[in-house]
C-alpha cells in the first residue's frame, strides 16, 4: 500500500510539465544515440550530462534515464534496416532483423522491437517498483564491510566478465581507482598525486574522464569505420506497416515473457548488463522454439527480434535496482548515472528512498511514462528518426566533438577540464585499439572514493584486520563471489595452458 | 599488438613503481587506522603486478609478433585531426573566445573528415556556436570565455 502511494506521488512528480519535457527529450535523444552506429548509451549519457546541471536533479535524472532506455530501442533501427548494430546491445537483433528487412518485413520487425521493448520495460518497472524499496530496507542494515564487499564484487564482475583480455580489464579498473585517489585525502586533507596543481585538489571529475573515454574515443573509432548507406523502402516504414501480425504475436509471446524475466535478472547483476542479456535471451528463445520455427532463427524469425529487444530494455530497468538500492552500479551507463547523482549532491543507496522520496519515485514514475512515450514515438516517428540518421558521419562527429569540449568546460568553468578531456580521449582511443575496456576504468573512478572510505572505516572497526570482510556473513558471501569472479579466468587460462602443453607434447 | 603490449605494460610498470615510491612517503597507518598512503600503496602494488602479468604474456606470446601495427597511418591521421585540432582550438580560446574557437573547430573537423561542401562547413562553423550560445550561455547560464572581440 505504502509502495502504491509512493508510486502515485512519483507519477505526479514525473508528470510535471518540466519533467515530462525532459522525459520526452531524453527518449528522443536516446533513440537517436542508440541508432547512430558507434555512439553507445554510455557515450550519449556522458556527452549530454553537462546539460543536466542547469536543471533540478529529478528532471536531470529523468532525462538521463530516458536516454538510457531510449538507446536500448534505438539500436534496433539500424540493426534491422542496414544490418549494422547501433550499440552492442542490439547486435543480436541483426541476426533476424536484417533478414526480415531484406524480405520486405522491416516494418513489422521495427514494430515488434518497439512493442517487445515496451512490454519488457514496463513489466520490469513494475518489478522495480516493488522490489527496490524492499531491497533498500534490507540494505539499510549493511555496514562498511558489506559495502566494501559489494563494490569489490561490482568492480571484479565488470572486469572478470569482459569479452577480451580479463587482465587488461583488471588493469583498467586499477587505473580508474588510482585516478580516484588524485586530490585531497578525505580524512587528513593531504594532497595526493596532485603534482603541485591546486586545480587537482578536488580530484579528476568523472565526467571529464567519461567524456574523453566514451565520447572522444568513440568519434576517433567511428572515423575508422565506413558509414553504411541507409537504403530502405519508404513504404515499409509507414506507420500502418509497423504493426506485427497476429501470427507474429503468437510465435513471439512466450519469448517476450521469458526474455523479460531473463533480462531483468541479468540487468540486476553487476558486470553483465543489457548486451549479455540479449545474447542469453536470444539463445534461450532459439533453444525453446518449436523445430519448425527454430530453423528460421538467423534467417528472419520475428521472435529473434522480439527476444533480444525485450531483454535489453528489461535489463536496462533491472540495472537501476542495484544503483538505487545499494548505490553500486553494474555497468558503464549506470556508472555515468551514479556519477551524475553524486554531482547533483545525492548519495545513491538505501537512504535515497528515505531522504529523497520525490526524486526516486519521480524517476520510477517517469519510467512508466517514458515507456509509453517511447512506443508512441516509435510508431509515429520512425520515418523521421530514419531520415535523421542520414546525417553524414563527418558532420555528426564534428558537432559531437564541439559539444564535448564545451560540455567539459561547463562542469567547473575550467580550461584544464577541456585539456584533461582531450587527454582521456586520446587515452581511450589507445585503450580501445589495445583491447583495454574503458567501462571498468569509469566504474572504478566513480566508486573509488566510496570504496576507500568503506575500506578505511571497516579497518578502523576491526582494528586493522582484513578478516572483517570474511567473518561477517553477508560480506563474506559477497567477497567469496568476488574471489570466484577473479579466480575463474585464471583457472580457465591455466586449463588452456595445460591443454596447449599436452597437445604440444 | 605484441610490441605495443610490451611498451605499454613497461610504461605502466614504471608509473606504478613511481606511485609506490610516492605512496610510501605518505603515512600508512595513523593511530591504528589506515592513513592516506594505505589505499594508494596497495593499488599501485596491484597495478605493477598486473602490468607484470601483461608484460610476461606479451613476451611469451610469439604468435602475435609481426601482425599489423596498431599505431598505423590511420591512427596518426585521426589523432592529428581530432586531438590536434582540439588542442589548437583550446589554445585559441583566450584570443578569439570559446564560441569562435569551437565554430572554427567544427568547420575544420567537418572538412577534414570528408564533407566537401563549403556551404555545409561554413554553416556548421556559424550555426554550431550559435546553438551552443543558446544552450549553454542562455539556457544553462554558463559563462563561456570571451575573446578579444567580446564574444
Amino acid at each position: 500500500m505504502e509502495t502504491l502511494q509512493s508510486l502515485i506521488s512519483g507519477l505526479s512528480v514525473a508528470s510535471a510539465p518540466l519533467n515530462l519535457l525532459f522525459c520526452f527529450i531524453g527518449v528522443v535523444a536516446g533513440v537517436l544515440i542508440g541508432a547512430l552506429p558507434g555512439l553507445g548509451p554510455s557515450a550519449g549519457l556522458a556527452i549530454l550530462l553537462p546539460i543536466t546541471f542547469g536543471v533540478n536533479p529529478t528532471a536531470g535524472i529523468i532525462l538521463l534515464a530516458g536516454i538510457y532506455y531510449g538507446a536500448m530501442y534505438g539500436g534496433s533501427i539500424t540493426s534491422i534496416l542496414i544490418g549494422v548494430p547501433g550499440d552492442p546491445a542490439s547486435v543480436m537483433t541483426v541476426a533476424d532483423g536484417y533478414p526480415l528487412a531484406k524480405a520486405g518485413r522491416a516494418g513489422p520487425a521495427l514494430g515488434m522491437s518497439a512493442f517487445a521493448s515496451f512490454i519488457g520495460g514496463t513489466v520490469c518497472v513494475v518489478a522495480l517498483t516493488f522490489l527496490a524499496p524492499a531491497l533498500a530496507k534490507v540494505a539499510l542494515s549493511f555496514g562498511p564491510p558489506e559495502y566494501f564487499a559489494l563494490m569489490v564484487l561490482g568492480l571484479t564482475a565488470v572486469s572478470g566478465l569482459t569479452e577480451k583480455s580479463v587482465v587488461k580489464a583488471f588493469l583498467s579498473t586499477l587505473i580508474g581507482l588510482f585516478i580516484s585517489i588524485i586530490g585531497l585525502d578525505l580524512v587528513t586533507g593531504l594532497p595526493r598525486f596532485t603534482f603541485g596543481s591546486i586545480q587537482l585538489f578536488d580530484g579528476v571529475s568523472f565526467i571529464v574522464v567519461a567524456l574523453g573515454l566514451f565520447g572522444i574515443s568513440e568519434v576517433l573509432i567511428s572515423m575508422e569505420q565506413k558509414q553504411a548507406p541507409l537504403i530502405y523502402d519508404k513504404e515499409q516504414l509507414k506507420w500502418r506497416n509497423l504493426f506485427p501480425t497476429l501470427k507474429d504475436w503468437s510465435v513471439s509471446k512466450w519469448h517476450i515473457v521469458q526474455s523479460t524475466v531473463v533480462g531483468f535478472f541479468i540487468g540486476m547483476l553487476p558486470g553483465t548488463g543489457a548486451t549479455v542479456a540479449t545474447f542469453i535471451s536470444y539463445g534461450i528463445a532459439k533453444n525453446t522454439a518449436p523445430p519448425a520455427r527454430k530453423k528460421l532463427f538467423g534467417k528472419g524469425a520475428i521472435e529473434g527480434v522480439a527476444a533480444p529487444e525485450c531483454a535489453n530494455n528489461a535489463a536496462a530497468v533491472g540495472a537501476f535496482v542495484p544503483l538505487l538500492t545499494l548505490g553500486v552500479p553494474g555497468s558503464a551507463s549506470t556508472a555515468v548515472m551514479m556519477g551524475a547523482l553524486m554531482m547533483f549532491g545525492l548519495r545513491p543507496g538505501p537512504l535515497l528512498f528515505e531522504n529523497n522520496p520525490d526524486f526516486v519515485w519521480g524517476l520510477i514514475g517517469s519510467m512508466y511514462i517514458g515507456n509509453v512515450l517511447l512506443v508512441f514515438m516509435v510508431i509515429l516517428c520512425t520515418p523521421i528518426f530514419v531520415r535523421m540518421l542520414q546525417t553524414p558521419a563527418a558532420v555528426l562527429n564534428a558537432v559531437v566533438m564541439a559539444f564535448i569540449l564545451v560540455g567539459a568546460y561547463s562542469i567547473h568553468n575550467s580550461i584544464l577540464d577541456i585539456g584533461l578531456t582531450i587527454f582521456f580521449g586520446l587515452l581511450g582511443y589507445i585503450m580501445k585499439k589495445m583491447d583495454y575496456p574503458a567501462a571498468p576504468l569509469v566504474l572504478a573512478l566513480v566508486l573509488g572514493n566510496l570504496l576507500e572510505t568503506s575500506l578505511r572505516q571497516s579497518l578502523i572497526i576491526s582494528g586493522g584486520s582484513v578478516g572483517i570482510f570474511f567473518t561477517k556473513p553477508i560480506a563474506g558471501i559477497i567477497m567469496a563471489c568476488a574471489l570466484v569472479v577473479v579466480a575463474w579466468p585464471i583457472i580457465k587460462a591455466l586449463r588452456g595452458w595445460k591443454k596447449g602443453v599436452k597437445s604440444a607434447s | 599488438m605484441r610490441r605495443a603490449d610490451i611498451i605499454t605494460s613497461l610504461a605502466i610498470l614504471l608509473v606504478s613503481l613511481y606511485f609506490i615510491w610516492d605512496a610510501v612517503r605518505m603515512e600508512y597507518f595513523i593511530d591504528g587506522a589506515p592513513g592516506p598512503g594505505f589505499f594508494p600503496l596497495w593499488i599501485a602494488i596491484l597495478m605493477s603486478v598486473v602490468a607484470l602479468f601483461i608484460l610476461y604474456g606479451a613476451v611469451r606470446d610469439q604468435s602475435r609478433a609481426g601482425k599489423k601495427p596498431i599505431f598505423n597511418k590511420k591512427f596518426w591521421r585521426n589523432t592529428g585531426i581530432v586531438i590536434g585540432g582540439s588542442v589548437l582550438a583550446v589554445l585559441f580560446i583566450d584570443t578569439i573566445g570559446m564560441l569562435a574557437a569551437v565554430g572554427l573547430l567544427t568547420g575544420f573537423l567537418s572538412w577534414a573528415l570528408g564533407t566537401k561542401s563549403y556551404k555545409t562547413n561554413l554553416a556548421l562553423a556559424v550555426f554550431t556556436p550559435l546553438a551552443f550560445w543558446l544552450i549553454f550561455e542562455h539556457a544553462l547560464q554558463v559563462n563561456l570565455p570571451k575573446g578579444l572581440l567580446g564574444f
